[in-house]
C-alpha cells in the first residue's frame, strides 16, 4: 500500500472542518497529529481550565482564531460564587507570546480586565475580531483602548466586532 | 518527441514500466508539473513520469482529457452549445464515475495528482477518501489508511483525553 507523503495527508486533512472530526483524524497516528496540529486554524477551548494555553500554542502553532469558554453555564443565574477564576489573562498572554498573528478571539463568560483589554489591544497587529460574550471586569476606558488601538486595522480589515451580551 | 498532429502540438509521456502515451500538450499541461517543464523547456523528447505505473497514469491522462478546457479537448464531450452549468453538472457525473476504483487505485491516484500537481483530481480523490472514512471507527480509518498505530496506549490516552475536554 502507498504511503502518503506530508503534503497529501494535509491536502486530504484540508477537506476535514468539524471540531469533531479533526480530533479523531488527530489519532490516526503520529504524523496525521502533527500534520493535524499544524494545518488547524481554529480552536475550541471548551473550559479554560481543561488545558494550559501554552499547550494549546505548542499543538497548533498556526492557529488564527480562538474561542475559550470560562464559567460554567450556571454562572448565567448567580449561582457561581464572586472570585471563581476564569481570567481572560493567561490566555491573552499566552497568545501574545506565541502567536501575534491571531486575528480572532472569542471569549465567554471570562473576567476580562482592562489591562487585559490593553494588552490585547498592543498585541494582535492582525485582530479583525474581539467577541466578548457574559463577559466582566471591564470598564468603558478598556473598550476606548481597544477602539484607538485597533481603528487603523479596522479600516483596512473591515469592522472590528465587538459584542457583548 | 514533441510532435505535430492536426494542428496540436502533442507530448510524449512514458511510465516507468515501459508505456508510452501520446497525448496533446494541452491536457499534459493539465499537470502543472509537466506544464512546468514544458515551459522551462525541459520536454523536448518524452517526458519519463516516475513512480506512476502505466494503469495509473492511463487513468490520470483519462481524467486530464476530460478535464481540459473544452477549446483543446478532443476527447470531451462537451461541445460549445453545451451551457456552462450543464458542463459542471456532466463533468460531476463523470468524475463520481471515475472515482469508483478500488482503494489501492485510489490511493495511487492520490500520490500521482500529488506529484504531477493536478489539483482537480488531488481534490477529487482527497475527498472521496475524506468521505469514505468519515464514519467510520479509528481502527476501521486505520485499517484503511494501512497505517501503523505508532502510539503508545498512554500516548494515545492523553491525546484522547485533551480532545475530550478541550478541543470539542
Amino acid at each position: 500500500m502507498p504511503y502518503f507523503p506530508d503534503e497529501v495527508v494535509e491536502h486530504i486533512l484540508g477537506f476535514v472542518s468539524s471540531y469533531r472530526d479533526r480530533d479523531a483524524a488527530s489519532l490516526v497516528c503520529h504524523a496525521w497529529y502533527r500534520i493535524e496540529g499544524l494545518t488547524r486554524r481554529s480552536v475550541f477551548i471548551s473550559n479554560c481550565y481543561a488545558v494550559r494555553p501554552e499547550r494549546v500554542h505548542a499543538r497548533f502553532p498556526c492557529l488564527r482564531s480562538l474561542t475559550v469558554k470560562g464559567k460554567p453555564r450556571f454562572a448565567d443565574f448567580n449561582l457561581v460564587p464572586a472570585g471563581w477564576g476564569a481570567s481572560a489573562e493567561p490566555w491573552v498572554d499566552a497568545c501574545a507570546r506565541a502567536c501575534p498573528g491571531l486575528e480572532e478571539l472569542r471569549l465567554k463568560r471570562m473576567v476580562v480586565t482592562d489591562g487585559c483589554l490593553n494588552h490585547l489591544a498592543h498585541s494582535f497587529p492582525n485582530l479583525r475580531s474581539l467577541v466578548l460574550v457574559s463577559c466582566e471586569g471591564f470598564s468603558t476606558d478598556g473598550l476606548a483602548t481597544i477602539a484607538t488601538n485597533c481603528r487603523s486595522e479596522c479600516y483596512k480589515l473591515g469592522s472590528l466586532l465587538l459584542f457583548m451580551l | 518527441m514533441a510532435t505535430r498532429e492536426a494542428g496540436k502540438k502533442m507530448i510524449m509521456l512514458k511510465s516507468p514500466d515501459g508505456m508510452e502515451f501520446e497525448v496533446e500538450e494541452a491536457v499534459a499541461m493539465e499537470s502543472q508539473t509537466i506544464r512546468k517543464m514544458i515551459e522551462d523547456d525541459c520536454a523536448d523528447t518524452a517526458i519519463l513520469i516516475p513512480n506512476i505505473n502505466s494503469k495509473i497514469l492511463s487513468r490520470v491522462i483519462e481524467y486530464c482529457n476530460k478535464h481540459v478546457p473544452t477549446t483543446g479537448a478532443t476527447g470531451a464531450a462537451a461541445s460549445d452549445t453545451v451551457a456552462p452549468a450543464a458542463l459542471a453538472e456532466d463533468l460531476k457525473i463523470w468524475d463520481a464515475e471515475f472515482i469508483k476504483v478500488n482503494r489501492a487505485t485510489r490511493f495511487n491516484l492520490i500520490q500521482a495528482a500529488s506529484y504531477l500537481n493536478i489539483k482537480g483530481l488531488l481534490d477529487l480523490t482527497s475527498q472521496t477518501t475524506i468521505d469514505t472514512i468519515s464514519d467510520n471507527s479509528l481502527e476501521e480509518i486505520r485499517s484503511f489508511l494501512s497505517t501503523k498505530n505508532d502510539y503508545l496506549p498512554e500516548e494515545e490516552q492523553t491525546i484522547r483525553r485533551e480532545n475530550q475536554w478541550a478541543f470539542q
